[in-house]
């Protein structure tokens, strides 16, 4: 299936109609479903990563040889906040903010060189065309890549859907796993209907015990 | 296999038997009346409306009677018997027939009749109701024996056989 796609005025990307889809070799099919596997896979994972996994606040860890792993991942996360903390303290934010400011301000004047250089004007042209042209490269590579992707998400999406639905369909029309369901089944069952009679004999047992100490009789020979 | 053991059930077994058959006939007759009563709403335009709940209940005894009788003489088991493990046989050890299976569903109104004493005697150390004396039948467990296919589980029991068969005399 081919998704058309337009662009905003703003420069958004959204796709708007189904075009007729083109014949698409082999290579290029299993290329997309990878594509939408992985798509659909790292947002499956990234939904369940999501997940509230319960709370974790007021857990103490136990002593003893985990210790050292546990304060290991500790060091680990607190290693973003802990830099960026000394970058504060030690104006490194700050030293940032003005290299930029440097660092601009000498392409600005080195640009202003540039233009004054005789043939630079031409020079100047060329290269803005070529980052129109490089501009517009990447803008449609952007809408190929999005319309692949799009594509390779409902395709991968549909092809999962059918590979389910076609083992659901492998296996209930399974002779072999139908035996095993049967056999399974039936064995639950006869151990249940067993341990009833099982029961049921001990019980049998017990209550003519009881019946003939009231009666002061003596037990037959079928009571065991 | 299937076999019946020389071990008379006893009073627990019995009961939870009957409650089970009891458990079927019911189901069985609501479900027999239903379709019954569902069935003639449908013809009523050409049939007089019959009240098959009164029907079922005036031939209650028989159907009881039926489903008994024809189960004992059929299979030697209730569907409730058959869940416990239980199995009716003769005491002479033949089959039991229609008459004798009638006999002891007449045994069981005797038995039932003076507050179900009859039943009570299952108690004792015969394990034998007033309809089991009546018919000349008792109630034994059944037991499963390990199906016996290949050569060399079928080859000791040969061997036991003809070992307890009495020696041929000659005349």
């Amino acid at each position: 299936m081919a998704i058309a796609i337009s662009a905003a005025p703003d420069g958004s990307l959204s796709p708007t109609a189904e075009a007729a889809a083109p014949a698409l070799s082999t290579g290029r099919l299993l290329f997309r479903f990878g594509i939408g596997l992985i798509q659909l896979g790292a947002a499956g994972l990234s939904a369940i990563l999501r997940e509230p996994d319960g709370a974790v606040d007021g857990l103490t860890p136990q002593p003893g040889s985990s210790m050292l792993r546990h304060a290991l991942v500790g060091a680990a996360v607190a290693a973003p906040e802990a830099a960026r903390a000394l970058g504060g303290r030690a104006g490194l934010r700050g030293a940032q903010a003005r290299a930029r400011g440097y660092a601009g301000g000498l392409a600005v004047r080195g640009v202003g060189i540039l233009r004054r250089v005789p043939g630079s004007r031409r020079l100047v042209a060329r290269l803005d065309r070529w980052s129109a042209r490089a501009a517009g490269t990447v803008a449609r590579l952007a809408v190929d890549g999005y319309r692949e992707e799009t594509a390779a998400r409902a395709l991968a999406q549909g092809a999962l859907d059918r590979l389910f639905q076609a083992g659901v369909a492998q296996l209930a029309g399974s002779a072999e796993v139908k035996r095993v369901i049967h056999e399974q089944s039936e064995g639950i069952a006869g151990e249940a209907i067993l341990d009833i009679r099982a029961q049921s004999r001990r019980a049998d047992n017990a209550v003519e015990a009881l019946a003939l100490r009231l009666l002061g009789r003596r037990r037959g020979r079928h009571a065991k | 296999m299937i076999v019946a053991t020389n071990r008379r059930a006893g009073f627990v077994s019995r009961l939870s038997a009957f409650i089970l058959d009891a458990i079927v006939l019911t189901l069985v007759l609501r479900g027999s009346i239903w379709f019954m009563t569902t069935s003639a709403k449908g013809v009523r335009v050409f049939s007089h409306p019959v009240n098959f709940a009164a029907l079922t209940a005036a031939t209650l005894p028989l159907l009881v009677g039926g489903y008994f009788v024809s189960f004992w003489r059929m299979f030697g088991q209730t569907p409730g018997k058959w869940m416990m493990g239980l199995k009716i046989v003769a005491t002479d050890g033949g089959t039991l027939k229609s008459g004798r299976s009638l006999l002891r569903f007449i045994g069981y109104w005797i038995s039932g009749i003076p507050f179900y004493a009859g039943f009570a005697w299952i108690l004792g150390p015969e394990r034998r109701a007033w309809h089991d004396r009546l018919a000349r039948t008792e109630v034994v467990y059944v037991a499963r024996t390990p199906e016996l296919s290949t050569p060399a589980e079928v080859a000791p029991l040969q061997i036991a056989a003809r070992a307890a068969r009495p020696p041929a005399t000659r005349s």
